[in-house]
């Protein structure tokens, strides 16, 4: 195949693309996620309002057009980050509130009954929420985290959309230019595939350790 | 379907009703006063007989055919000339029917008889040669340059090289870059409006493709923009009809040199593309 | 939607740092949106030289022809995938390895692959093969074969999840496996996974946008964009006027899931508490 073989070089390279945002998207929105978590549960009144009307507001625009708000309409005001830093970003902001759900569920699973022993205890709300309640929460949220993960990684082609060379980009400029566009897309798939399934191995067997250690 | 066939009747009064109403209708009413007379058969006369031109045009092509989308206006030099040619055939120029033409459908609608003339940015080519008849150039162009309009270091496309510059992806100017320009980095985007804006937020240096495309750019954002150097490549832009119909071509061919000798053409250019395009332009040779 | 703060009534003491940390908050908020107002207004977004053309007429046609083809698409989609979800299902729960296996694959593949991949895919690759269809079946195509994977799987979830005594019940009556299928179980998988398919009807509403890269396809943040290129001066606010009626159509869908979900439990009575969170938008994250 030798009109693919230039195509190789691309290919990795917007598989790196993809991998790098993944690994932005997953630790910004992580704690983007934990942060508004931690807000949604607070007793502050004005607290849980922000965190809930961030959820409300960032979960139900759809990530097309949050990426094109950012990438072409916030430079209006003044601004502007790189491409790559824009997708990275709005993939975050996207993301945290599923992750902040799927949390704010877990932390609904911990027994009331064990806050009662804690207070019991004399532990401080803050302390018992970062030493016991957190840890347990994460402990159940494992696979639906996984899933929002999942969900996250595939979002990253949205990149695409404002020209970050990212696996789908580089696919569909590749098939645009050379006409090759079944092995392309193809070779495409296959890689999504691959990194989706090492994930939620990776995923199942942390699962596996959490549900032991519980 | 036999139960359906009380149906027709009332198919037909519907009919009727809709092409009486549609006759009544303003667009349609202006007077036809024909100014020349043509041989009975040839499609001049039947498009004097019908009343109006069908022109295929594009819808969003700004600077040439374009359909404002808020106001439903159709714009552009394609507009200009489509009109003039109405007002030559029938003796005023609204009597014309747009078709949208897209890229893809230009040749299909000519061979089909859907429209009677494409004027929609055509540039010839000798594939589409073979397909169709030309009738021009009535414009020349080619893959421009375009920079801010503050930006003095880009004035030719070997100073390309090492900037960020703009296309969309599968455009010509994106195989043609490497070899202008081989240092300069490509950034790809799905449409020119997004270069543009990317152009504006200084993401990017320059934005490359057909002058036609930049044209609607720099309309489209007021003095923000200049077209700067040569073409890196150049093309023509023609009226497309049917191959075969010869007569129809010459009449054309007539025409358009008409337009160009009483200042017509002129006008027309400078109400559309003039208006950004640097320098006095004259209406190309009538070679087709 | 209550939440659980976790801790129990706070005493006198709590309760006087609360109020001090509410008002800070408040006071930090307030700051927050001042800072932004200010941001907005010094560049005269609230100015009526960007809000202008909104009086116009045309404008708000072209919004909401736009948002048209979006939930057109996404309503095509939606029935396109229930069918070929259903068949997908059947295939997934087939006997035979022959059927069962390749379902499986198909499932997997179209699931775990992007959506803006197959609308490049739809979009490019159709096209090759002689079918020249328009911008509008590229990216129905594209959602139905994601969301066929999708809700093929979910329907195979509620079917496994109906108790079997059923099935033998309708095979006792002489119902041959397919009717069984068609009458009996997939009308309850159907029932039962609904709040999850409104979960999808969401995933799909927002992948409509994605078409926005297809350049020629009217969707509303198409619309916004060419609003943009005609009135430079008033790009981010339709797009801000875009984006919040994709919210707002996403939240009313979110609802009528909630609801249906209550409903539903109800019926099986199985009606949450009310401070246990409905898990239907937690458990599906949106693409």
């Amino acid at each position: 195949m030798p009109i693919l073989s230039g195509y190789a070089a691309d290919f990795s390279q917007g598989v790196l693309v993809t991998l790098e945002l993944s690994v932005l998207g997953w630790v910004g929105a992580l704690l983007l996620g934990t942060i508004l978590t931690a807000l949604r549960v607070s007793p502050i009144r004005t607290l849980r309002a922000v965190s809930a009307a961030y959820v409300t507001v960032f979960r139900n625009i759809p990530i097309p057009v949050q990426m094109i708000l950012f990438v072409f309409g916030l430079p209006v005001l003044g601004i502007q980050y790189s491409l790559f830093a824009s997708a990275a970003i709005v993939l975050v902001l996207y993301t945290a509130p599923f992750v902040s759900e799927t949390l704010r569920a877990g932390l609904n699973t911990v027994a009331s009954g064990e806050l009662e022993a804690l207070r019991a205890l004399g532990f401080a709300p803050g302390p018992s929420m970062v030493h016991i309640i957190l840890p347990q929460a994460f402990g159940t949220v494992v696979k639906p985290l996984g899933n929002v993960l999942i969900t996250m990684i595939k979002n990253t082609s949205v990149a695409a959309l404002v020209g970050v060379a990212d696996l789908t980009f580089t696919s569909n400029k590749a098939s645009v230019d050379q006409a090759q566009p079944f092995i392309i897309f193809g070779g495409a798939a296959v890689a999504y595939l691959v990194i989706g399934l090492v994930v939620s191995r990776l995923v199942a067997s942390l699962d596996r350790k959490a549900a032991f250690s519980r | 379907m036999k139960n359906l066939r009380f149906l027709a009747p009332v198919a037909l009064a519907a009919t009727l009703v809709l092409a009486t109403t549609a006759c009544g209708s303003p667009e349609a009413a202006a007077p036809s006063s024909p100014t020349q007379t043509f041989p009975a058969d040839s499609t001049m006369s039947k498009i004097q007989q019908r009343g109006k031109i069908i022109v295929g045009v594009k819808f969003d092509q700004p600077m040439f055919g374009v359909k404002n989308p808020v106001t439903g206006q159709m714009e552009g030099l394609d507009i200009e000339l489509a009109k003039l040619l109405a007002k030559d055939l029938t003796g005023s120029e609204d009597n014309i029917q747009y078709i949208e033409a897209i890229t893809a459908n230009r040749e299909a609608f000519i061979q089909q008889n859907k429209v009677d003339a494409v004027v929609a940015s055509y540039a010839v080519t000798d594939e589409r040669k073979k397909a169709v008849a030309f009738e021009g150039p009535y414009l020349e162009s080619g893959v421009s340059t375009m920079v801010r309009k503050d930006d003095t270091s880009i004035t030719k496309a070997d100073d390309l090289n090492g900037k960020p510059v703009c296309t969309a992806t599968g455009a010509r100017a994106a195989q043609l870059l490497p070899t202008i320009a081989p240092k300069a980095t490509l950034t790809l985007f799905g449409t020119y409006s997004e270069c543009a804006q990317a152009l504006k937020q200084k993401r990017v240096d320059a934005v490359v493709t057909n002058e036609s495309l930049l044209f609607g750019l720099m309309d489209q954002n007021k003095d923000e923009f200049k077209i700067v150097g040569d073409y890196l490549a150049s093309e023509e832009y023609a009226i497309g009809s049917a191959k075969d119909d010869t007569a129809w071509h010459d009449y054309l061919d007539t025409f358009l040199k008409k337009i160009e000798d009483n200042g017509d053409w002129k006008k027309a250019y400078d109400k559309t593309i003039g208006a950004v395009r640097p320098g006095d332009v004259a209406a190309p040779k009538i070679t087709l | 939607m209550t939440t659980v703060t976790l801790f129990d009534k706070p005493g006198p003491r709590a309760r006087k740092r609360h109020a001090v940390m509410e008002v800070l908050s408040l006071a930090v908020l307030g700051a927050a949106g001042f800072g932004v107002y200010r941001v907005l207004d010094s560049h005269g977004e609230f100015g009526a030289a960007a809000w202008q053309p909104f009086t116009q007429w045309g404008l708000w046609k072209l919004l909401a022809e736009g948002l048209g083809n979006n939930l057109r698409a996404a309503g095509v989609g939606m029935v396109l995938s229930l069918a070929f979800g259903a068949l997908l299902a059947v295939g997934l729960l087939a006997r035979r390895k022959a059927i069962r296996v390749p379902c499986r694959i198909i499932a997997d593949v179209f699931a775990s692959v992007p959506l803006l991949l197959l609308l490049y895919f739809t979009s490019l690759v159709l096209p090759s093969y002689g079918l020249k269809l328009s911008d509008f079946w590229f990216l129905v195509i594209a959602l139905t074969l994601y969301s066929s994977a999708v809700i093929g799987d979910l329907l195979r979830s509620g079917i496994l999840a109906i108790p079997n005594g059923q099935t033998e019940a309708a095979q006792a009556l002489g119902f041959s496996g397919l009717r069984t299928m068609q009458l009996v179980l997939l009308p309850q998988a159907l029932r039962s996974m609904s709040p999850a398919l409104i979960s999808q009807m969401v995933i799909l509403f927002k992948g409509t946008a994605l078409a926005y890269v297809l350049g020629g396809y009217l969707e509303l943040l198409r619309s916004a964009t060419v609003i943009g290129t005609y009135y430079s001066r008033s790009l981010l606010q339709a797009q801000i006027v875009a984006a919040v009626v994709f919210m707002i159509i996403n939240i009313a869908l979110g609802a009528v899931a909630v609801a249906i979900e209550r409903r539903e439990r109800r019926r099986q009575g199985t009606l949450p508490s009310p401070d246990q969170v409905p898990e239907v938008m937690a458990e599906v994250p949106a693409g």
